[in-house]
């Protein structure tokens, strides 16, 4: 890689306002459910505009967008309301595992942004680490490789002190955990469906590893019991006297597989 | 200048190009082809022996050496390729080499846990190879969390293990610098193991990448650069490629028993752990013991497998420090003299 062009400083301070203006696009873009909902919905009334203004009265467009936000606002309101409503009625049975689905779903998505800011913030920082080391330079060109390999060290050294910090190892498991969690509800509500159809379920075929299990085991003991020894010293003994029966020596297989 | 073509970006970009049609030619790899045979299948274990080097040494170590893998991937990686493999390098020294493969467990496995693996498993293909040798105990090497289940079997069955040697092992699982154990502490294991069944591999891989995330995750794919006019550098690193991401399930009782008692509780070194019910003593190891381990290893750090020489009851204790990381210390080229030599003479001296 030594043949290549070197780097001109400005290009790559060029290079470093870009990937930080991109990194901070990136921690701005994660919005709450309902400024998504507004965003595209604006979007949709900004095509829509010459035909949305007399259905809505003639109003401006700040107006308009005001008045999204409210919407946003409030649908966000009721879908929270609801996830803290206690199932009511006849179908309230059929209901809770949405509505807990929902809620683990919620909070997934908010342990989830603060696990992705702070990796967007990792990144930020290892690009200061990369400005401060080719400051420290003085200019001395380098290859584009170079560059590569000098960012993937601050990338890492900043990396790690963050990755030992207690803040990021309870911001991991906080993900890791709501993710898990909004598997389980996942799971309950495919599992709701299956039993309408009266289809098997993984908790019916856990049920059935157990008793398997437990009936492995009580054989495993019987055997014991019956020959004096070891389930295995049994079997091994079983093996050689028919392997001697055959005048072969006493392995289990001995079929070659790979060369 | 054409932008498009002559910035420094578009030369990388072009070259990383190369590199996928170098890739895409790289032709067929293949992987654990040292001879060898099964001799015994329980489940989905395989427990394998590998044949004799014709060019071995006449005098053979008569005990052979049993090697207890982790669960974690699989153990091809001590076999890779002819010129890289621990276990070539062990058999042309005159060592009688078996090795147990897991296999792949699936749902029916989610409930095996570390008294079926230690008590069970374990224990089944120590007879089998203690009758085909007619010895009354063997050597064992257990590689990482394999040496951690060899360590608690050669606790729970002394009488039957002759020498024990540990590689990557971790023993001490709360040092400082032990990133997997600090990012565990907030994990609902209990949580996880229920959700998921059987712990995935791949969740389990991203874990491992997330480690290094700016070397794992694409640093060392444009380092192929370097290679693509080297055909087999390419090939070593497809071979090392499938090895990293072909990563069984772990049965999730088996994990939610190693990250709950070993991993958050360490009652390995608290004293305190037990499999299927009976105390695992280490005091009671007093065979003798090889601990081998890898200076920059970033999974088990050297903090972490050290504390074998306080923990064990052996006068007997040797430890040897590869500088390299945790899978160098097998495929590396400077690990390929160096590890099977001192495995092999530090067996032949017992």
């Amino acid at each position: 890689m030594t043949d290549q062009a070197p780097f001109d400083p400005s290009q790559i301070a060029d290079w470093l306002n870009q990937q930080r203006e991109r990194l901070r696009g990136e921690r701005a873009e994660t919005h709450q459910d309902s400024e998504s909902w507004i965003a595209s919905m604006r979007e949709w009334l900004k095509l829509l505009r010459p035909h949305a203004n007399p259905m809505f009265g003639g109003q401006s467009q700040d107006e308009l967008n005001q008045a999204l936000r409210g919407l946003g606002t409030a649908q966000q309101s009721i879908l929270d309301l609801l996830s803290k409503l206690p199932p009511l009625g006849i179908a309230a049975s059929q209901f809770e595992p949405w509505m807990r689905l929902q809620t683990a779903d919620a909070e997934f998505r908010k342990v989830e942004e603060q696990f992705r800011n702070a990796i967007v913030n990792v990144h930020l920082q290892a690009l200061d680490e990369l400005e401060r080391r080719l400051k420290a330079r003085e200019g001395a060109p380098l290859t584009e490789r170079e560059l590569y390999d000098l960012w993937v060290e601050c990338g890492e050294t900043v990396f790690t002190k963050v990755a030992h910090s207690s803040e990021f190892a309870q911001l991991q498991g906080a993900v890791s955990n709501a993710a898990v969690r909004r598997l389980r509800e996942q799971q309950k509500v495919i599992e709701q469906v299956a039993r309408m159809f009266d289809m098997p379920t993984r908790a019916e075929l856990n049920s059935v590893h157990q008793q398997l299990r437990a009936l492995r085991h009580e054989i495993e003991t019987l055997k014991s019991a019956e020959i004096g020894g070891t389930p295995a010293r049994a079997k091994s003994k079983r093996v050689s006297a028919s392997a001697t029966r055959a005048g072969k020596k006493p392995t289990r297989k001995s079929s070659k597989v790979s060369r | 200048m054409n932008p498009e073509t002559d910035t420094p970006f578009a030369q990388l970009a072009s070259k990383m190009a190369s590199v996928v049609g170098a890739l895409a030619n790289a032709g067929e790899i293949e992987i654990g082809t040292a001879a060898k045979r099964e001799v015994y299948r329980e489940d989905k274990l395989i427990l394998y022996r590998y044949e004799a080097d014709p060019e071995a040494p006449r005098a053979r170590n008569p005990v052979p050496l049993l090697i207890c893998y982790a669960l974690v991937n699989r153990p091809y990686m001590l076999d890779l390729q002819p010129d890289r493999s621990l276990i070539r390098g062990l058999l042309k020294r005159g060592v009688d080499v078996y090795l147990i493969d897991w296999g792949y467990p699936d749902g029916a496995d989610r409930l095996l846990d570390m008294s079926d693996y230690v008590l069970r498993y374990l224990d089944r293909c120590v007879d089998v190879v203690r009758r085909e040798s007619g010895q009354p105990s063997i050597n064992l090497l257990g590689v990482c969390q394999g040496g951690t289940f060899s360590i608690s079997y050669a606790a729970l069955k002394p009488e039957r293990v002759r020498n024990l040697i540990t590689m990557v092992t971790p023993v001490d699982f709360r040092t400082e610098d032990n990133l997997l154990t600090k990012w565990s502490e907030t994990l609902d294991v209990d949580a996880l193991v229920d959700a998921y069944g059987n712990i995935p591999g791949s969740l389990l891989n991203t874990m491992f990448v997330n480690l290094l995330p700016f070397r794992l995750h694409s640093q060392k794919y444009v380092q192929l650069i370097d290679s693509l006019d080297d055909p087999e550098a390419l090939r070593n690193f497809l071979r090392m490629e499938k090895w990293i991401f072909d990563s069984p399930d772990q049965p999730g009782a088996v994990f939610r028993e190693f990250l709950t008692k070993l991993v958050k509780g360490n009652e390995l070194i608290r004293g305190t752990l037990k499999v299927g019910g009976r105390d695992v003593n280490p005091k009671r190891i007093t065979m003798p013991v090889l601990n081998v381990f890898a200076r920059q290893d970033h999974l088990v750090p050297p903090s972490a497998s050290r504390p074998l020489k306080q923990l064990v009851g052996s006068r007997d204790y040797a430890e040897h420090e590869f500088n390299g990381g945790h899978i160098g210390i097998y495929v590396s080229r400077g690990a390929q003299k160096e590890i099977p030599e001192r495995i092999a003479g530090w067996l032949r001296d017992r």
